[in-house]
């Protein structure tokens, strides 16, 4: 602002500076005429009355000063007002050519010295003459400071005023912002959950996305904590079995020590699947699935190469998972894992895409699962150190996934005679 | 069959290697991705095994930069973090197998003996060579259905020339697939395996299991490697 109004000074300072100057340019020259009006030529001589019309050129140091010069610039007559001053600037002109300058030879005093060149003809002689007018500028700077003066006061005011604008507009701009700023702060002091309070529609996106990251943070540290307490109360029954055993023979031991390390890394690698999967939808991100299933089968026919598992995905190349690719990878990487695990050398991988849902369906040939075991497999958050042995955790994570996606699992017997797991999402699940 | 062991935990290595030598492979370890990465990339090994989570290079970094050296042994990784975007990167960076800590060691024995007959192109463990049958899993060498009294070490010579049929080894090549980088080779030895081997194997020199090609080195007889 202070560099505008710098610029707008020096631009309105330099059109005053000039349409002043030009003023009083042409106001001697018209003096310049009054006097050239006045002049007689008669024979040699150019006749000038000693007393003009305009009085200032009678007054002695009256401030306006005129002067005739011959052609060589000598001076041939001066005003009675010019009695102590002289035209030291002034050159002839050409007739017809007039000039504007300032003289500043004078000890305390500026001039405006105008000049205008002209012929006077007498008895078919010409008489080439230069008129100058002097004028005492005082008047011209006094303006000038006081133009000055008046354009900074109006400029100041102007700025203030436009400066309190601002502040005004910004302020009520910026309110929300500063109320969004100071209701973040509740929420970090622990005084708010959530952002409360209108914001306008433009940010009402934000604050919403704000909430929600919020909440999903807030889950995610309570999901943490619920899942250390789990962890560390899951590993107790078998540290308590190990630390029972140590009385036990050599060869128990062995077996307690073995079996038990082996629940305990079941244990930990439960709650930690569980603690690292989204649980809820919190990144929406598109994800390919038939990109992913493919790296998945990719992996999977290198581990099961002996079992040269002929795995057939029907998945339409536009089919999109609207989710994690974490939980996508896990998700598919479990049920793949398994169809290639138990079934018999055939896999079959298919999604159902529609409108309204996604349905993903994964078949093998192998034995497939009985039906008493469905139900069991399908439940969600059944603690490990509860289940029975040889149970495995990757179902129990997909199982965790799905539902945090709001879907839903179920186990069927598949054309291939195998297992048939179907995970269906809908697609306003988030 | 060498093999070469990358992982960082000293405990961890130490029992790998004893266990990988009690079943009689040649071990080579190293304790960082710059040891392992130079090694792989220096020794003939027949297969690795890389953990993904090493000081200087991690495995991942390792196991591709072996695969664009050319380096197509078979490579099993250990990772310690058990989710399927980890093992899809991993066997996706060119790896043949994956092992999630912790791990059984029977396990690992049974990952590892598959991965390296599926790299000599067997279907299964055993398998008959004309009279003669190996048996991988119990490292043993069949004569007509019956067991051929072998050390350790002819054993070793004549696992490498029968999963290896079809091509002319080397007393060199032989050497470093059944020595690990530590020993002092001498490829006397060699000629002293198989003259012993032949003696077992074929007491009465009628079946000449394995061929010498002067200068080049040994050959299982293409008879006996046709079946």
């Amino acid at each position: 602002m202070l560099v505008f109004f710098s610029i707008t000074a020096a631009v309105l300072d330099s059109a005053f500076t000039s349409a002043a100057k030009t003023a009083a340019n042409e106001k001697m020259q018209l003096q310049i005429l009054g006097l050239i009006s006045s002049a007689e030529q008669q024979g040699h001589d150019l006749i000038i009355p000693t007393y003009q019309s305009e009085t200032r050129f009678n007054e002695v140091s009256s401030g306006l000063y005129g002067y005739v010069l011959d052609r060589a610039g000598k001076e041939l007559w001066r005003s009675q007002s010019a009695l102590l001053i002289s035209p030291v600037t002034a050159r002839p002109q050409l007739p017809g050519k007039k000039s504007f300058s300032i003289d500043y030879t004078h000890p305390n005093i500026e001039l405006f010295v105008a000049t205008f060149g002209t012929i006077e003809e007498s008895e078919g002689r010409d008489y080439r003459y230069t008129f100058v007018v002097l004028q005492d500028n005082t008047s011209y700077k006094l303006s000038l400071a006081s133009y000055r003066e008046s354009l900074w006061l109006w400029l100041g005011i102007v700025a203030l005023l436009l400066l309190a604008t601002q502040h005004i507009l910004l302020s009520r701009g910026l309110r929300p912002l500063y109320n969004l700023a100071h209701h973040l702060k509740d929420i970090e002091d622990g005084h708010s959950e959530s952002l409360s309070g209108n914001y306008p529609k433009e940010l009402s996106r934000l604050t919403g996305n704000l909430n929600r990251l919020i909440d999903s943070e807030r889950q995610q540290r309570q999901r943490y904590h619920q899942r250390l307490g789990d962890l560390a109360h899951s590993l107790k029954t078998p540290l308590a079995v190990i630390s029972n055993a140590a009385h036990e023979p050599t060869e128990q031991l062995r077996n307690i020590v073995k079996e038990q390390s082996s629940r305990m890394d079941q244990i930990v690698r439960y709650q930690l699947q569980r603690a690292v999967v989204s649980q809820q939808v919190t990144s929406i991100t598109k994800v390919n699935i038939l990109e992913h299933a493919t790296q998945i089968k990719n992996a999977l026919d290198k581990v099961y190469k002996d079992k040269a598992v002929v795995c057939d995905i029907h998945i339409d190349k536009k089919s999109i998972f609207q989710g994690d690719q974490g939980d996508l990878l896990e998700m598919l990487g479990n049920f793949m894992d398994n169809a290639y695990k138990y079934g018999a050398g055939i896999v079959r991988v298919s999604v159902n895409d529609n409108k309204e849902n996604i349905e993903f369906i994964i078949e093998d040939n192998g034995s497939g699962i009985d039906e008493s075991q469905r139900e069991k497999i399908t439940q969600r958050g059944a603690r490990l150190d509860t289940q029975e042995h040889g149970q495995g955790i990757g179902m129990a994570v997909v199982v965790d996934i799905i539902k945090g996606y709001n879907g839903k699992i179920t186990i069927d017997e598949s054309e291939l005679f195998g297992a048939k797991f179907i995970a269906s999402f809908s697609k306003h699940h988030y | 069959m060498r093999i070469l062991i990358v992982e960082d935990e000293p405990l961890l290595l130490e029992q790998l290697n004893s266990s990988l030598i009690a079943q009689g492979y040649a071990v080579d370890c190293a304790s960082d991705g710059q040891e392992g990465l130079f090694q792989g990339t220096e020794y003939p090994y027949d297969l690795a095994i890389i953990d993904l989570g090493l000081p200087k290079i991690d495995g991942i970094e390792v196991i591709k930069r072996l695969r664009k050296e050319g380096k197509n042994f078979p490579i099993l990784i250990l990772t310690a973090r058990d989710q399927w975007q980890e093992k899809v990167i991993g066997l996706d960076s060119g790896a043949d197998d994956y092992l999630t800590k912790p791990f059984e060691m029977d396990e690992l024995l049974a990952r590892v003996k598959a991965l390296l007959r599926r790299s000599v192109g067997m279907a299964s463990a055993s398998q008959k060579f004309g009279p003669l049958s190996l048996d991988l899993n119990a490292q043993s060498i069949g004569l007509n259905g019956e067991e051929v009294d072998l050390t350790a070490y002819e054993y070793k010579v004549m696992e490498y020339l029968l999963t290896h049929p079809h091509q002319v080894i080397s007393k060199t090549v032989l050497t470093e697939h059944i020595y690990d980088q530590d020993y002092d080779r001498d490829s006397n030895v060699i000629e002293v395996f198989v003259r012993r081997l032949r003696l077992k194997i074929d007491p009465d020199g009628t079946l000449l299991p394995i061929e010498t090609l002067r200068g080049r080195g040994y050959r299982i007889n293409p008879t006996i490697a046709n079946g």
